[in-house]
């Protein structure tokens, strides 16, 4: 029987209930969506009491289908004002899933503004602890003194000093299966602050003495499902091979050279840079420093994108360095040392920061003449402005957006407030259609299109990215989005796995529609959200300048029209 | 299992390059850019193909100074030549250096933007359009395999480093290989280059790529060289030991690109890299004791391979014998053709860890399919500067 577990801050309770039958249709994003449209009021102060922090696991979690326990949270999200989901593999959802706890639901704020920490023990018995000697530790230093306290087999999500303070910029941080470090993030939307703003540091889950059974309506069609899917991800090149040799680095082969790789602040420039930040260097790096590659980031994960990276004398720096966070901090703001984009990015993880809005913070910084476009080490010093919390540090941890608007920046790469991530929207378009148009914001999650060839045509756009979207919807339901690559970029044939282990799990009649048609109800949710929040179909486009200024290297404007835009999945 | 296996015509036979003219009107070319190096142009081979181009009314515009490792400055004035001549196909007369120029002249004068854009391994763009230009190789050596790969090496001089350009689309047209140009190739040149389509074959049979239908492609090429490379070198008039090499070369190149080359290649390379000898020489250099480390993974091949030289392979004998003893048998292979000792190879045994934190930065490294650690790839090219004292 698997469980809620509801985590009352104003009450000092932590208390686990049957998980409602309502809520076995959906996983991870699409139940984190369900529990904020039934019990979180759309207009309410994302940092205030009557918002609510809600983890989930997938469709799956628990059943040992490959990246079945990715880890997921939501909010209003303080960044957005809308609905935010971030998620993230790491250990907890394989510690959580074998306690039987498919949910967490925080709510309400101290009433002695103390911070605590949840604490799941072995027996799963779930307590707050007063958390007052962790204040202001970073992920890493508190990883390791939860680790001595609780034993190495222990996952954590936790807040960094930026959550404590309640940055819009700031993330929960997950740990890593590979490392045991918190280097993995629900990175965006500022999530970390909502989890701030409840007086939770982290949660701590410990080894459960007892695996908490899942009822199959048929274990051995579920068996035989996952078996053959298995049998696809280890047939697909990208999920047996690229991503296992080469990581999500591998993106910037494709992105770097057909202009979707964001340059200068989304200038739409040529990427200059790549010999010293590509996959290539990446690569090199960590094979002369005794890094590593192929490393999975949660347990029994067959696709193995991860690694770690050293520094220049062999000694770790940072872990699961991926795609998103080179594209932003190095290419988005041309430095081309990828050195310090890792040194930033270790900084991110420890003191809770979204590498991906820092980096467009960065660049507008840059584009405003704050520092100049290269400057590594003054970048560092920024980063280390808001760590310090200086005045203009504490803009900088409110977003690109507001740090642009301080700066008078009239290019401010966002969408409802959030900023887009490794892919320009003029060179790789049907990305430019889900920053648009999706109830999150301009996030990596919502259905890239990547910049492939022909993605700076305008042609086929808006379809691919409403069948995108809805995919990578669905597919937030129940798994990693880099085990779905066969689901996205192949054929009908590994859904019929996906429905059949749907149907082995849960009974009933299931088929690829059935599947898809998770993605539709959780963005049909999300937009409920929004609606009532106040976001109309003005929200649903793209800061002006992608419109006015043409790409340098292609030559092509986002030319999608407002009536365009509101014609994709309008419901 | 997913693959792009793009293809080349092969027109194979002692005689073949005498159809060039043809070849090139059935492309729909009037005027051709031919490529060569002076060296081919002195034993007399480029004359004739030039003949025979100009005889089938095709119009022949020269570029007869490529150069060894294809620097950048040899390409860009290829591509003037052959720009201001509005040509409209490409002929390349030589070894992988003049074939290698005739890849990257054809990117230049095709494709948007620099020809940087096109290079790297991993973060090489790749060429969607417009179309290249009809290309077509005659190979004058035995080895590189250039007529019939994706791939070209150049070498960018103020950077001081050598690039691939790895593009599908790049394959050339046609290749037409014609074994009766190989005989005027001294034993050096021929052993040099026919230890490197060994090392294509070996590594394409045990790379991160391979598949049923490259193996055994590969086990015959190296099958072919193991018999007629010491005769091709012992007498370059050896017709049926040529042809077989030519063919060896041709073949084992495929097995190499698409199964993908891995320590042997990362190690040559890095070799290259820091005493500038031949590339044939330096890939073969340490691999017997790869092929060693690498038994285990690929074990009936490894039996296969080693049956070849006449190592005792089958039957219940333990796979880490078989491959030490198939290492002892490519070692004695290598010394019995005449390759270089390593005070010809790496005089230097100080450069070791140079070469090996290059070989750690290699495509070919990353790429393995087995991995060595720093200390065992460094152990394993120690013990062939040792092997080969």
């Amino acid at each position: 029987m698997q469980k809620v577990l509801r985590v009352d801050m104003h009450e000092n309770t932590a208390v686990c209930e049957p998980l409602p039958e309502k809520y076995n249709s959906l996983g991870n994003r699409g139940l984190v969506a369900k529990a904020l449209v039934e019990e979180v009021k759309p207009t309410c102060d994302p940092l205030g009491p009557e918002n609510k922090l809600v983890f989930a696991l997938g469709l799956l979690a628990g059943t040992g289908f490959p990246t079945g326990n990715r880890f997921s949270v939501g909010a209003k999200s303080p960044l957005t004002g809308g609905i935010k989901e971030a998620n993230s593999g790491g250990n907890i959802g394989t510690l959580l899933a074998r306690h039987g706890i498919q949910m967490i639901i925080v709510q309400g704020q101290p009433q002695d503004l103390r911070s605590h920490i949840l604490h799941i023990t072995a027996d799963g018995t779930p307590k707050l602890i007063p958390a007052a000697g962790y204040a202001g530790l970073g992920s890493y230093a508190l990883v390791e003194k939860l680790k001595a306290l609780y034993g190495d087999k222990i996952a954590v999500a936790c807040i960094g000093p930026a959550g404590e303070r309640r940055y819009a910029n700031a993330t929960i941080q997950i740990t890593d299966h590979a490392t045991g470090h918190p280097s993995r993030a629900m990175a965006r939307g500022g999530i970390g602050a909502v989890m701030g703003s409840k007086g939770l540091k982290a949660i701590v889950v410990e080894l459960a003495n007892q695996k908490a059974e899942i009822d199959y309506a048929d274990k051995e069609q579920f068996s035989k499902a996952m078996k053959e899917y298995l049998g696809v991800l280890s047939r697909n090149a990208i999920t047996s091979r690229a991503l296992s040799i080469f990581g999500t680095m591998v993106g910037m082969a494709v992105t770097g050279k057909t202009g979707a790789l964001p340059v200068k602040n989304f200038s739409g420039q040529r990427c200059e840079i790549l010999d010293d930040i590509g996959a290539n260097r990446f690569h090199q790096n960590l094979n002369r420093r005794g890094g590593k590659a192929g490393l999975a980031c949660q347990p029994g994960c067959p696709i193995k994108c991860s690694n770690i990276y050293n520094d220049k004398e062999g000694n770790y720096l940072t872990s699961g360095f991926e795609y998103e966070t080179v594209a932003l901090v190095g290419a988005n703001c041309d430095i081309a040392d990828l050195d310090v984009i890792a040194r930033i990015e270790r900084i991110c993880d420890d003191f809770g920061l979204d590498t991906i809005e820092l980096g467009a913070t960065i660049g507008v910084c840059m584009e405003a003449g704050k520092l100049p476009w290269g400057d590594g080490e003054k970048a560092m010093a920024l980063v280390q402005q808001i760590v310090d919390g200086t005045e203009f540090g504490k803009i900088m941890a409110k977003g690109c957006k507001a740090t642009g608007e301080y700066l008078g920046v009239q290019r401010i790469p966002t969408v409802k407030g959030q900023a887009m991530p490794g892919y320009d929207p003029r060179n790789s378009k049907g990305t430019g259609v889900g920053y648009a148009t999706s109830p999150q914001g301009a996030d990596h999650t919502v259905g890239t299109t990547s910049g492939a060839a022909g993605d700076f045509k305008k042609v086929g756009r808006v379809q691919i990215s409403q069948k995108v979207q809805v995919a990578y919807a669905a597919v937030d339901n129940f798994m990693c989005h880099f085990a779905a690559f066969p689901l996205t970029s192949t054929h009908q044939y590994a859904v019929g796995h996906i429905a059949a282990a749907m149907a082995g799990r849960f009974g009933g009649e299931w088929n690829a529609d059935k599947v898809w048609g998770i993605g539709l109800q959780t963005l049909m949710l999300e937009k409920q959200f929004n609606r009532t929040a106040g976001f109309t179909a003005k929200d649903d486009r793209l800061p002006q300048f992608f419109y006015d200024e043409a790409s340098p290297m292609t030559g092509a404007k986002f030319d999608i029209t407002d009536e365009e835009l509101a014609g994709v999945l309008p419901f | 299992m997913n693959f792009v296996f793009p293809l080349t015509k092969i027109m194979f036979g002692d005689g073949m390059s005498t159809q060039i003219g043809t070849v090139m009107l059935g492309l729909g070319c009037k005027k051709v850019l031919c490529i060569y190096d002076p060296g081919i142009k002195d034993a007399g081979i480029v004359g004739p193909i030039i003949d025979t181009l100009r005889l089938a009314g095709v119009e022949v515009v020269e570029y007869g100074d490529a150069h060894v490792s294809v620097p950048l400055s040899s390409v860009y004035e290829a591509t003037r030549i052959g720009k201001a001549a509005g040509i409209d196909g490409i002929v390349a007369v030589g070894g992988g250096s003049a074939m290698d120029t005739g890849k990257a002249v054809n990117v230049c004068l095709t494709q948007p933007g620099k020809l940087e854009n096109y290079v790297g391994t991993l973060d090489a763009g790749a060429i969607y359009a417009p179309l290249l230009k009809p290309y077509v190789c005659i190979p004058t050596t035995a080895g590189t395999g250039s007529e019939v790969s994706p791939i070209a090496v150049v070498y960018d001089e103020k950077a001081g480093v050598k690039r691939a350009l790895p593009q599908p689309e790049n394959v050339p047209k046609v290749a037409i290989i014609d074994p009766l140009l190989h005989v005027k190739m001294p034993p050096g040149l021929t052993a040099a280059t026919g230890m490197d389509a060994l090392c294509h074959a070996i590594e394409g049979v045990g790379g991160f790529l391979r598949n049923p239908m490259l193996t055994p492609w590969g086990l015959t090429v190296c099958d072919l060289i193991f018999k007629h490379l010491p005769r091709a070198i012992a007498n370059g008039q050896d017709l049926e030991a040529r042809e077989k090499m030519a063919m060896a070369a041709t073949f084992g190149i495929m097995v190499g690109a698409y199964g993908g080359f891995h320590l042997p290649h990362a190690l040559g390379h890095s070799i290259e890299a820091v005493t500038h000898v031949s590339h044939g020489i330096t890939c073969a250099f340490a691999m017997p004791e790869v092929c060693e480390y690498y038994a285990d993974l690929i074990p009936d091949e490894t039996r296969a391979m080693a049956a070849m030289l006449g190592v005792e392979s089958n039957g219940g004998r333990p796979i880490a014998e078989v491959g030490k003893a198939f290492k002892n048998a490519l070692s004695d292979f290598y010394l019995r053709i005449g390759c270089p000792k390593t005070e010809k190879v790496i005089p230097n045994q100080g450069d070791i860890d140079k070469i090996i934190e290059l070989a750690l930065g290699e495509y070919t490294y990353i790429t393995a399919s087995k991995k060595p650690t720093r200390r065992e790839l460094t152990q394993m090219l120690a013990a062939a500067c040792e092997r080969l004292s």
